[in-house]
């Protein structure tokens, strides 16, 4: 398991991490190299320099190293090294992409918590020195998870959940979500930043279902309330023992028994999935789908529900004509039967799909292998679940079983935007109306591949960013006749010497704002500046910033 | 969390065995059951989920309560399996990767019984003797319980130390272990271990698998003090690209050392989806075989080709390999029905119960690829027209087997389609069939015939005489032209009861041999099976026929109590 301290400062956990282990990985630079001049120093790649160091003293051997990021996924790479006699490391011959550089030391943690991150923004031919990294030693939390009778769980899965929020509010820290009990029903997390604690086992709130192993959420020593929990304290190298967890058996355990049938015929549907949700709060809801199907008789079975309120629906796949509302029922203290779900055939729509804008044919394919999917735009959580339909190779779709209402089409794929919608020649507004039962033809959607980038540097004062500044970069497009979906506004990372990149830009007009602030309550500055951005490009803007003008709000 | 790796040995055939109902209250459309410990203990909180053998209908989740008790209902009148996993505990009589599953059916009453698991605990420690904190240990099982070695499965766990340089591995069954930390490992998914650029150093303090210690774990028990002294040596990285077919829906990279150590030095990497990058680091010197492969939305596999790697002093950073897809064989089952009284009313074998397989031709080439080669070519049923495409074949000599359940009748023949110009369908039963990667055989023609015999006995004792061990029985065709002959060739091991039991005899007069063998490596069974078995078929034949013992078997006959003695 990783914990990483992420951009915003939040120590929080890498995704598919598969083992526990509490060890920290300090994110402390994103390299972003895409498109940067080619020549002889293209061979060479950028290098950085630094020294890691614990209590002020180089520690040698640990380990630092590249992760690219692609996609929004990690990938380890080569360039790994580990910290000489007196802590220090280089890593040179990184080539174009995009990074994070990482320390890897279990049981190690930032010694300074920053309020923001640094960021490092490179060109390839260069050389980033005093990369530094100050560790010190997280504190320990151990303890035995039994149940009720004192008998030991095992792979019990632990969580630590702040008890109050850490210096500043950008500080959170999250176990390693695999830390789990052994054999003996014992874990031990390591590594956890000093702060205030409450240390809970069994299920997840809204847990149910097959989800549900037993017992109740319970927090250390026997509490089933949040506010009865004893809050364990944590500093630096501290270890709190006995940390122990008496869980609670798990009420409920009722189940509910119902039908899917054809709404128009009143015959059973054999084989159809159906997902189940729980409302945590009336508009807050945790579901999946069971899994199974149900039997030939159209019976479907949802077991172990604790008392609390649902809604159960089919789940169709791609291309599917069937639909069905959600349908509630309510758990009190005894098994429900009687659940009907009436499935119909919904609406439909169909037509061609258009790429604007690039004439790649590897986009053009990367598109055929999307998905099409249509929601419903009244956000109405009883009208039923996301539909999706595949895409033919001449570009032309059929989405079906779609409910009546607003319907919002998308193209769950990376860097692809729905910008605009036609029916029977005519530009749609956001979605399209769709009637009950309505078979709709003729409909375009065009969409846009988002290629373009922008590249800038934030200039304040002339010189270089103050430590302790806080300084930040938003991006908007201007939405104009041919892309009227894509109005959108994201940030982009600024790293310690005042640059930015955002890419997988579509293109257009961006306003690109800076605004830099050495005090988070007043003087907020600003400097704007409009960008025009083309796919395939990289666009270039340099922002600067007058401290001595008068200051605004964010 | 543990994590463990079972790679099937060689191509297994799967047969669903009929289930004996129990017979307890349960409704029509469930299925009840009970968890306990060894002693009858109640484990409650067991996870179970009943998932139908076929898939696609309905199932179900759930755990045991406090009495270890457990029900799944609105269950469809077909066949399912059950999956029970309490944490820690390992079930007696769990079917080893490729053994027959069993198989439930709503109204019935299933008890499971669950042992803990062996634990391996100890520290590891660097050269100025602090804690290693957070470095991969792997448990690798190299011998059973019954002290056999394994040699073609790999099996491993993994976990990290803690901040004390403790580990704990655990839910391990019995066996003889090695343990070693660092190295590759796939501990630090998405991101690095500290560690894995590291050589593994074996406890207790050793660069290879020569000087580590054996650790022999028994049910329930812990082996503590299992203590490493990591060497910090650094290895060397093999890395490279992937091409070709499946790459892009994801794909699996396996390193095998070659040699002997196979089964302790294999290494899968996972690639992430649309990075057709792979890399193993924490590699020692020495030589191995590297292999890609993925699995199709069609459920077919692609392979590479395997790819011998010397690593020797220097890193290895573009190994290119291509995926590409298996062989395949196709073909149909034809039924031959007979007119002997004997045989009316008997059934025919149902396709749904009939497995057809393709075995490949052991060699010293097919033992250096890794193991799940040969497990991914898995035996079908053929459909409802008799008709069945065996997928996922890797490049080797084939031969294939036919089984299934109904006793009165047998295998006839197997032969494939003429090639063109050519009158007769050739028999492969006598020649090795070549399948090449991307090959698309048809017309493979499996025929049954009705009049199957069957011959159940009892081994003659003399006076103060024991069954002997691994004693087998032969029949051995007396016909002239059957002499050689793969399909007239039956055989099987007499029981501890001194009892054989032969079914799905083509009808024919057999000499009969009982033969006893100290090397289990050396039955015949096998070997006198294979297309190239002649040699084994006429030795078995000279052996049996000096014993005089001959039987005529007609059509559909059902001989029991049959008496033969031993010498």
């Amino acid at each position: 398991m990783i914990a990483a301290l992420n951009l915003k400062g939040e120590l929080t956990m890498a995704s598919s991490t598969r083992q526990a282990i509490a060890c920290i990985i300090l994110i402390f630079a994103i390299v972003v190299e895409a498109r940067s001049q080619s020549g002889p120093e293209k061979r060479q790649g950028a290098t950085f320099n630094g020294k890691v160091t614990i209590k002020g003293r180089g520690a040698p051997g640990i380990a630092v190293g590249l992760i690219r990021i692609e996609e929004s996924m990690q990938q380890p790479t080569h360039h790994r090294t580990l910290t000489d006699d007196q802590g220090n490391y280089k890593i040179t011959n990184v080539p174009p992409g995009k990074y994070q550089l990482t320390v890897v030391a279990p049981g190690l943690i930032p010694a300074d918590v920053p309020l923001s991150s640094k960021t490092f923004l490179i060109n390839k031919s260069e050389t980033l020195d005093n990369v530094d990294f100050a560790l010190v030693r997280g504190g320990v939390i151990t303890g035995k998870v039994t149940d009720a009778d004192g008998r030991p769980l095992v792979e019990e899965h632990i969580m630590v959940l702040p008890a109050e929020a850490g210096p500043g509010a950008y500080f959170r820290y999250t176990a390693p979500p695999n830390t789990r009990t052994d054999d003996r029903g014992i874990y031990r997390i390591f590594g956890v930043p000093p702060g205030k604690y409450r240390i809970a086992a069994g299920q997840n709130e809204g847990d149910f279902g097959s989800r549900v192993h037993g017992y109740r959420r319970t927090f250390h020593p026997t509490a089933t309330e949040m506010s009865q929990a004893t809050i364990i304290e944590v500093s630096e190298g501290s270890e709190a023992t006995n940390v122990d967890i008496a869980l609670a058996d798990a009420t409920g355990g009722y189940s509910a028994r119902g039908r899917i049938i054809d709404g128009d015929t009143g015959q059973p549907l054999p084989n159809i999935s159906y997902g189940v949700q729980k409302y945590i709060t009336e508009t807050s809801l945790s579901g999946h789908s069971t899994g199974v199907v149900t039997n030939k008789e159209g019976e479907f079975i949802l077991e172990n529900l604790s008392p609390g309120k649902y809604a159960v629906t089919i789940e169709v796949p791609p291309n599917s004509d069937w639909r069905a509302d959600y349908v509630q029922f309510e758990v009190t203290n005894e098994d429900v039967t009687g659940v009907i779900v009436k499935a119909t055939k919904g609406a439909s729509a169909s037509g061609v799909i258009v790429l604007e804008g690039t004439q790649d044919k590897t986009i053009h394919e990367r598109l055929r292998k999307a998905r099409l999917y249509a929601y419903s735009a009244n956000n109405d959580a009883t009208r039923g679940s996301t539909v999706s339909s595949t895409i033919n190779e001449d570009g032309s779709f059929r989405i079906a079983g779609l409910p009546a209402g607003n319907v919002i089409l998308s193209i769950l794929a990376h860097r692809f935007h729905v910008v605009r919608i036609e029916r029977g020649g005519l530009a749609q507004p956001q979605s399209i109306e769709v009637k009950e039962r309505e078979q709709i033809t003729g409909v375009r959607l065009i969409v846009n591949y988002a290629d373009g980038a922008i590249q800038g540097v934030v200039k304040v004062d002339g010189g270089s960013i103050p430590a302790n500044s806080h300084l930040g970069v938003s991006l908007k497009r201007i939405a104009d006749a041919s892309t009227q979906f894509a109005s959108s506004r994201e940030s982009a990372q600024v790293d310690a010497r005042g640059q930015f990149f955002a890419e997988g830009l579509l293109p257009g007009t961006y306003e690109v704002t800076a605004t830099y602030a050495t005090d988070l309550r007043t003087a907020w500055r600003r400097s704007t500046q409009q960008v025009v951005v083309t796919n395939g490009a990289v666009a270039n803007v340099t922002l600067t910033l007058d401290t001595s003008a008068n200051p605004g709000r964010p | 969390m543990l994590r463990n790796l079972y790679m099937a040995p060689v191509l297994l055939l799967l047969i669903g065995l009929p289930v004996i109902g129990q017979t307890e209250a349960a409704k029509a459309d469930s299925i009840t059951g009970r968890v306990v410990n060894e002693s009858g203990q109640p484990l409650p909180h067991a996870r179970i989920a009943v998932s139908p053998f076929d898939g696609g209908r309905a199932g179900g989740q759930t755990s045991t309560d406090r009495d270890g008790n457990f029900k799944v209902t609105g269950l469809d009148p077909v066949p399912y399996r059950i999956h029970v996993d309490v944490p820690g505990y390992l079930r007696i009589g769990e079917p080893e990767p490729g053994q027959p599953v069993k198989q439930y059916k709503v109204g019935e009453s299933a008890t499971f019984v669950f042992t803990k698991g062996g634990v391996i605990t100890g520290a590891v420690t660097n050269a100025t003797g602090e804690p290693v904190i957070g470095i991969a240990v792997r448990a690798r099982r190299i011998r059973d319980q019954k002290d056999q070695p394994i040699t073609s499965t790999t099996y491993y766990r993994e976990v990290s130390t803690d901040d004390r340089g403790v580990y704990r591995i655990y839910s391990l069954p019995a066996g003889t272990y090695t343990v070693a930390a660092g190295g590759a490992s796939d501990y630090y998914y998405g991101a690095f271990g500290p560690f894995d650029t590291f050589v593994p150093t074996y406890a207790p303090s050793s660069a290879t698998r020569d000087g580590a210690v054996e650790v022999s774990v028994r049910a329930g028990e812990e082996a503590s003090n299992v203590d490493i002294s990591f060497r910090a040596e650094m290895g060397r990285t093999i890395s490279g690209t992937v091409t070709g077919p499946g790459t892009e829906g994801g794909f699996t990279v396996n390193l095998t050392m070659a040699g002997p150590a196979a089964s302790q030095s294999n290494f899968s990497r996972y690639s992430q989806a649309g990075i057709p990058q792979f890399s193993f680091q924490g590699l020692a010197d020495g030589d191995y075989y590297l292999i890609a492969q993925s699995h199709l939305q069609s459920g077919e596999v692609t392979l590479s080709e395997p790819r011998l790697i010397r690593l020797k002093g220097a890193d290895i950073d573009d190994v290119d390999v291509t995926l590409k897809t298996l062989g395949s064989v196709s073909g149909r089952v034809l039924l031959e029905e007979s007119k002997v009284t004997e045989c009316q009313g008997k059934q025919p074998p149902a396709f749904k119960e009939l497995w057809i397989s393709a075995w490949h031709k052991d060699s010293e080439e097919a033992r250096s690829q890794p193991p799940f080669v040969w497990s991914i070519g898995r035996p079908v049923n053929p459909d409802t027209q008799g008709a069945f495409t065996i997928q996922n074949l890797a490049s080797s000599q084939y031969y294939f087997a036919a089984r299934f359940p109904a006793r009165s009748w047998y295998l006839k023949s197997i032969a494939i389609a003429p090639p063109a110009g050519a009158r007769k369908p050739s028999d492969v039963t006598r020649v090795w069939t070549n399948i090449k990667t991307g090959d698309r055989l048809a017309g493979l023609i499996v025929t049954l015939a009705q009049g199957g015999a069957s011959l159940q006995g009892q081994l003659a004792l003399g006076e103060g005489e024991t069954i002997p061990e691994k004693l087998f029985v032969y029949l051995v065709p007396t016909e002239r032209e059957a002499a050689s002959d793969p399909l007239r060739f039956y055989g099987g091991e007499v029981s501890k009861e001194g009892k054989i039991s032969l079914f799905n005899l083509a009808p024919g007069r057999y000499w009969i041999l009982a033969q006893q063998t100290s090397d289990s490596t050396s039955v015949p069974l096998t070997k006198m099976k294979l297309p190239d078995g002649t040699e084994t078929r006429a030795q078995l034949r000279r052996d049996a026929e000096a014993t005089k013992l001959e039987i005529e078997l007609k059509p559909c006959q059902s001989v029991v109590d049959f008496r033969f003695s031993h010498r």
